[in-house]
């Protein structure tokens, strides 16, 4: 049985767990294509994300997942202002999702990464080098870029 | 065995007895696949998995060689991780009282691990038998292990040779530390610097190395020269194996000669274009020469124990790449002028041509 399959199966139970109630959805778009899967989650607490919710659309190499590559994972475009987040498409700069990529991680594990991040940019090697230059000179402007372009995307869903 | 915890832990309540069992069942769990680990084996840092799984991670990607780490902590892996019997065992009793429940007699998942248990002690036992673990992957590779007690040289970990390029000249080893990139062994220890200084020592050491390479591979290549060459004898004794160099060597001068042809063309592009082929090749030569010689008398604290320490540098004539080359080549150009007294050669005149401009253009 593959590991992404036995991921799934975990996957419910766990989400029920308090460790995970920040998540709000993470499930396979459709439930026999394992490639192809969706997550939403609540902003990190004390981050200009908080009270938010987001989304993440997340594919699966299935041959290669885990050993030889983890999830390819984007923020619905154009929701999230971050110095690491492209803000067109939604690409997300994280050495886990490249580089440093080990097959120890899971699915659970890749989100919690990138809600960390959210909390915490990298500010070493931005993706958006106009909202990284921002957050680095006026906080407060930044936080209110962020806010506003959430608030803009919450109110296009509606 | 009948120590303390043999006497207390059976006493211990239900409870406590299901913890350990969760936390034992957890622990034969390999994290890479979720699966039970009938053949566990374990990494020099102390972590378990299958013994398929390490191995499929292990030859993931090894077209391009780079260090074999622990997914886990990201240790470098250097010895071949070997069987941990003792979770094997516990890993078997789980299973084999799993499968001797009358109630249930052997559900589909049992059959199954049963099954799996099967191939992957199969699978185990026959690359061990063949001597193929890890499909040879920590016998097909080394590390370079640099000890300073040892004169700093750079060694096989398999077999103790010394090593100077990417593959071990005796036992045919790819060395996984050997940096294509920079030509060099990763021999700084990053822990002892901090950001920036860090930085800076590589940056010297990049320098110095793009330095010793072109001036050892310079004299190498000269072999024309009756005299430089027996000089090079005697500033180099033989005391590694030389002619594991040889097979490389052609490859290495024309790399050498491109680098320079195109410094040399860079520079004289607009202005001499129609510059006969004949004229670079003898300018060639003759810097080549005067480069290694002015070098000798700049350094003289470079004996022959300067050689044998960095012969890491001496397979890496390519590492004459266009930012080192520009920087280095300059002073070089001037110390021609009186360095070609030595070197009564025919083609003085065109060199010297050939020498003005490059130095005008340089400046």
């Amino acid at each position: 049985m593959s590991r992404i399959v036995k991921e799934y199966m975990g996957l419910q139970k766990r989400l029920q767990t308090p460790e995970f109630s920040w998540i709000s959805f993470l499930a396979p778009v459709d439930d026999d294509d394992l490639s192809e899967w969706v997550c939403r989650f609540q902003g990190p607490s004390e981050s200009p994300f908080e009270g938010f919710e987001l989304g993440l659309n997340i594919t699966i190499d299935l041959e290669k997942y885990p050993i030889s590559g983890g999830p390819r994972v984007l923020f619905e475009p154009r929701t999230v202002a971050h110095p690491n987040v492209k803000w067109d498409t939604g690409e997300i700069c994280l050495d886990l999702l490249k580089d440093a990529w080990t097959p120890i991680y899971t699915l659970l594990d890749v989100v919690g990464a990138i809600r960390d991040l959210l909390a915490d940019p990298g500010l070493d090697s931005p993706l958006d080098l106009d909202i990284a230059q921002i957050y680095d000179a006026d906080y407060e402007a930044y936080v209110q870029i962020v806010r506003y372009r959430l608030e803009e995307a919450r109110l296009a869903r509606v | 065995m009948n120590g303390h915890l043999h006497t207390v832990i059976p006493k211990k309540s239900n409870a406590d007895h299901l913890r350990i069992v969760g936390r034992v069942l957890d622990s034969t769990v390999c994290t890479i696949c979720h699966d039970y680990m009938f053949v566990p084996v374990m990494t020099s840092c102390g972590h378990n998995y299958c013994y398929e799984c390490l191995n499929n991670w292990l030859n993931n990607n090894r077209s391009n060689v780079s260090e074999l780490t622990c997914p886990q902590c990201r240790n470098v892996i250097t010895n071949e991780p070997s069987l941990n019997v003792a979770l094997q065992q516990i890993v078997d009793l789980m299973l084999d009282i799993a499968a001797e429940d009358p109630q249930k007699s052997n559900s589909s998942e049992v059959r199954s691990l049963l099954t799996q248990r099967e191939c992957s002690v199969a699978e185990y036992k026959s690359d061990l038998l063949e001597e193929t673990l890890f499909n040879s992957v920590f016998k097909n590779t080394a590390k370079a292990i640099i000890d300073d007690d040892d004169d700093g040289i750079a060694r096989c970990s398999n077999c103790q040779w010394e090593v100077e390029g990417p593959v071990c000249p005796n036992c045919n080893a790819t060395i996984r530390n050997y940096n294509a990139g920079a030509q060099n062994f990763d021999e700084v220890d990053v822990d002892e610097y901090s950001d920036g200084e860090l930085e800076e020592v590589e940056r010297d050491l990049d320098n110095y190395r793009a330095e010793s390479a072109r001036t050892v591979h310079d004299l190498e290549a000269e072999e024309g020269d009756e005299s430089l060459s027996s000089e090079m004898d005697q500033a180099w004794p033989t005391r590694r194996p030389r002619n594991f160099m040889h097979g490389e060597e052609e490859e290495e001068e024309e790399e050498d000669r491109g680098s320079i042809d195109s410094f040399i063309v860079d520079e004289e592009e607009e202005e001499e274009e129609e510059e006969e082929e004949q004229e670079l090749k003898d300018e060639r030569k003759f810097r080549r020469a005067s480069v290694a010689l002015s070098d000798d008398d700049d350094n003289e604290s470079r004996d022959s124990d300067f050689y044998e320490h960095n012969d890491d540098g001496y397979a890496s004539g390519d590492s004459l790449d266009e930012s080192t080359s520009n920087d280095e080549l300059e002073p070089h150009t001037i110390r021609l002028t009186h360095s070609q007294d030595n070197n009564n050669n025919n083609n003085n005149n065109s060199a010297r041509k050939k020498r003005l401009i490059v130095l005008d253009s340089d400046e």
